[in-house]
């Protein structure tokens, strides 16, 4: 039940702070170990080391974010937590299942029934209407259509896009598209969903819009949210952002205050860390 | 970097794209070649074929074709080919490319393409020539296949010509690049997809046009049938191209309603499809269009011979018919051929004669007048019965002799008889009666059967002549003694035989030269139409890469991915030879009607026509599944 999942969450909250025993109480949805990423290096060039021995635990109900400057790994750390990417070493798990023993078509399946995803440029297929980009994941698994229109009503209301759901992709504004690749990837009650600078392509106005919707989502009725970004802005509506560099863990942040406060933190966070533009 | 090596990195780099033209170009060249070989091959040169002149000019006519039909296909294609590409022109230009820069690295890419066409092709044909020789005796009932020789002006006919074809075309499409404004040529690729629009009522008219054309070539009969012929394929026509280009999207809106539509791939399959047989609307329907034209013309080709071969037996019922003169004029003997069966071993089942007499007769009313042959009634019936074949009594008659009538030497005959209306004094009783073999044009005329007093009588005045009638097993097949038979008779003597072998050798040459002429052309257009699918296939890969691409991060199985794929790829492909499809076989439907089959006679032309339709169909299918490899390949690397 969603309401219920929403009260453990703000008990959760209160409770929080940096305290580590409170979280280790809640399950983890997902949860990586000593990840690394070493490319080239196979045919005698030059190796890369994008993501060394990297630890990441992310409970239910989590809204989490993970900046850090260009190449320093985060779009790496993304794709092997979302299985588009095989790690070199360590291991993922994502609601108590490691994708490393699967076959492609077992992936595949696995990505569409237990990850969502929401990218930069949207990702919505432009031949299809919003409705259906919206309801793809569903009719691909071949569900019931009455539990199709239930659910597509549902979070086309929550992200405000029930009025554009007959148009094509390219006939709405970038926020719509973006709100309803959030809707498309929610619509099948994902174990988590990943998203990767989903505020990249959009204007201010809109990208506040896409972040209020996600972080409802998230404190309503707790979606799970893994969230690549540089940009401060958006991370701020994050609860805990860890901070990567040159593919290690640089520090983390909680959010107690507003997101005012907390904004400020990243900030400063950010030109602590140096060498970052922006 | 030269500019000669970038254009070959260029081919190198999109080799997949390139290797659909040059497989297609070098099919084209190699058709032409191996037709050219057997053309200019000294022996058929030198009168190795029945007809003579006559089938050489036949050839002729359809290499003529071929090369025309070569002409349009590589033009077409070679036209789609670089508009696909008008992206990276436009790259290239941005670049500062010049315009003559642009046109000379095509002008360079396409004879390096040309080349290795023609030297493969030449190839290809050579290794094919030999088969091709081997399989055009057996339909021409040769016993010897031609020699295999490579004959030096088929191949620089075929390397000539197709160099100067290839360099017209390629200049015609290298004078055409670089028109337009380089934000033109860089925006091809990424218009926005408008959800294509059609007018319901064109939708409904060109269903109506094909429907009523339908009908009305299943209703004519007979004559009306080359009366309807016109308007209807008229009318199909028209709307066949409404039913692709207005049709097409209000079934895929119409499925895209339906419930199941949103179960598994079916919404990607149909959502794209809406936009692909729209965007290739215009291709699809003249594609259809001529696979109809060349199946219904390959089937009546076909019905019209198998009517033929089906008839012959009745038609020639007996292996050899001869007519003895007993003058001293050069003919086929009953002795020669008694020796001819010997000499071969063979045992005649049937050697019957018959004793006639032949004269011409008046009939009441008309000046002119025309041949009868007279056999004495018991020599009939036994004649008949020799050959177990139907004679049969027609209609009574009486013969008045004419006075002075008869042979008279050194002139032509004149008239011996009139046929009167009734007994009258001098008149002979006769009856008309049907003779039970083939009969040499020799002999023509209406035969009559009288009394033995009354034959004898007729013989003592205008002489006698002896018809024999020959038959063996296996006749009308190539065998040795067939074609001795034919060797024996002498040139001026062909009008005293009726041969069933020659004349079956004859047909069959015939028939089957134009049918082989024809199913090269069908054959050219059926690779030609499929390469310009292919191509078109082709250019869409960027987009739907782009498509699958965004599938797969979201999570979609390889298998759906394929399935995606096949059934769009297989629709786009299939769907305007199943169209000509259903189109031939109406108008085969017509020809049955017209040439008046009824009952089993139509359904065996029905059974033609699917024997036809459906060869063409297999063969579409081969290429289908080849194109769908090709494209999954370039689509969803790797498994």
């Amino acid at each position: 039940m969603p309401d219920t999942r929403l009260m453990e969450r703000r008990d959760d909250t209160k409770a929080s702070a940096p305290r580590v025993s409170a979280t280790r109480a809640a399950p983890a949805v997902l949860e990586a170990r000593g990840l690394t990423k070493v490319y080239g290096g196979t045919r005698g060039g030059a190796s890369h080391t994008a993501l060394q021995d990297f630890d990441l635990r992310v409970e239910k109900g989590e809204f989490l974010g993970i900046m850090g400057p260009s190449g320093s790994g985060k779009t790496t750390l993304l794709n092997l937590l979302s299985t588009i990417d095989v790690p070199t070493a360590g291991s993922v798990r994502i609601g108590g299942q490691d994708p490393a023993g699967m076959d492609p078509e077992e992936l595949a399946l696995f990505r569409r029934r237990r990850l969502g995803f929401v990218f930069q440029d949207f990702n919505l297929l432009d031949t299809l209407t919003l409705r259906e980009n919206v309801l793809l994941p569903l009719v691909l698994d071949r569900v019931p259509v009455d539990e199709m229109q239930a659910r597509l009503g549902r979070v086309a209301a929550t992200l405000g896009i029930t009025g554009v759901l007959d148009r094509m992709p390219f006939e709405v504004s970038g926020g719509q598209q973006q709100r309803a690749a959030i809707a498309r990837a929610i619509i099948h009650d994902p174990d988590v969903v990943l998203a990767d600078e989903l505020t990249g392509n959009l204007d201010s106005k809109a990208a506040n819009d896409v972040m209020q919707a996600l972080r409802q989502l998230n404190e309503d009725h707790g979606v799970t949210v893994v969230m690549v970004t540089h940009d401060p802005f958006a991370a701020s509506f994050c609860r805990r952002v860890v901070f990567i560099r040159d593919g290690r863990p640089f520090t983390e942040l909680r959010r107690g205050g507003s997101r005012q406060a907390f904004f400020q933190q990243l900030l400063d966070t950010l030109s602590a860390m140096g060498g970052f533009a922006s | 970097m030269t500019f000669a090596q970038l254009a070959l990195s260029n081919l190198k780099g999109s080799w997949l794209r390139y290797a659909a033209f040059l497989l297609s170009s070098t099919f084209s060249v190699a058709l032409f070649f191996v037709y050219a070989q057997f053309l200019f091959h000294p022996d058929v040169q030198g009168g190795y074929l029945y007809g003579g002149q006559t089938t050489r000019t036949v050839l002729t006519v359809c290499l003529v074709l071929i090369a025309v039909f070569a002409f349009f296909f590589v033009l077409y294609s070679s036209g789609a080919f670089l508009r696909a590409r008008n992206k990276e022109f436009g790259l290239l230009t941005l670049m500062g490319t010049t315009r003559a820069q642009l046109r000379r690295l095509i002008w360079l890419e396409n004879t390096f393409l040309s080349l290795a066409a023609i030297a493969a092709g030449i190839g290809l044909g050579l290794l094919f020539t030999r088969l091709f020789l081997m399989a055009i005796a057996r339909v021409l009932l040769i016993d010897e296949p031609l020699s295999f020789a490579l004959v030096p002006r088929a191949l620089l006919l075929t390397a000539l010509g197709f160099l100067g074809l290839f360099q017209l075309v390629t200049l015609a499409g290298a004078a055409m690049v670089g028109r337009r404004t380089v934000l033109e040529m860089l925006k091809e690729a990424s218009k926005p997809r408008f959800k294509p629009n059609a007018r319901a009522s064109l939708a409904v008219l060109g269903f109506l046009l094909v429907a009523g054309g339908y009908a009305v070539a299943s209703a004519v009969q007979g004559v009306a049938v080359a009366l309807a012929f016109v308007p209807v394929v008229a009318v199909v026509v028209v709307g066949t191209y409404l039913l692709f280009t207005q049709g097409s999207v209000f079934v895929m809106r119409w499925l895209s309603r339906r419930l199941s539509y949103l179960r598994g791939t079916r919404m990607l399959v149909v959502s794209q499809l809406v936009f692909r047989l729209s965007d290739n609307a215009r291709l699809l329907a003249n594609i259809a269009t001529l696979s109809a034209v060349v199946l219904a013309a390959a089937g009546t080709f076909y019905i019209v011979s198998q009517q033929f071969f089906s008839a012959f037996d009745e038609q020639y019922p007996h292996a050899l018919t001869l007519v003895e003169t007993g003058g001293d004029r050069p003919q086929l003997t009953r002795a020669r051929v008694d020796e001819l069966l010997l000499e071969h071993g063979v045992a005649a089942t049937v050697a019957a004669d018959v004793e006639v007499v032949e004269a011409r007769y008046l009939t009441p009313g008309s000046e002119r007048p025309a041949w009868l042959v007279l056999v004495a009634e018991p020599a009939y019936l036994g004649w008949v019965n020799a050959l177990e074949a139907p004679g049969g009594f027609g209609e009574a008659a009486w013969l008045a002799p004419l006075e002075g009538g008869g042979q008279a030497e050194g002139q032509a005959p004149a008239p011996a008889f009139v046929l009167a209306s009734g007994p009258e004094p001098g008149a002979i009783a006769a009856r008309r009666v049907t003779p039970p073999t083939t009969v040499p044009p020799y002999l023509p005329g209406a035969w009559f059967a009288v009394d033995e007093r009354a034959w004898e009588a007729a013989a003592q005045r205008l002489g006698r002549l002896t018809l024999a009638v020959y038959d063996w097993p296996g006749a009308d097949r190539s065998t040795a003694l067939g074609t001795a038979v034919s060797m024996a008779v002498p040139p001026e003597g062909t009008m005293l035989v009726a041969n069933k072998h020659a004349t079956f050798v004859m047909v069959r040459q015939m028939l089957g030269l134009s049918m082989f002429a024809g199913l090269f052309v069908s054959v050219l257009f059926f690779i030609g139409a499929g390469s310009l699918i292919y191509f078109k296939l082709f250019t869409e890969l960027p987009d739907d890469r782009r498509l699958f691409t965004r599938l797969k991060r979201i999570g979609i199985t390889r298998r759906e991915a394929g399935a995606v794929v096949s059934r769009q790829v297989a629709l786009v492909f299939l769907l305007p030879f199943a169209v000509g499809g259903v189109h031939a076989m109406f108008a085969l439907n017509a020809l049955g009607s017209m040439i008046g089959a009824v009952g089993a006679a139509r359904a065996a032309v029905l059974g033609y026509a699917l024997t036809v339709v459906g060869l063409f169909a297999a063969v579409q299918l081969a290429f289908f599944l080849l194109t769908r490899w090709t494209y999954l390949r370039a689509l969803l690397p790797r498994a």
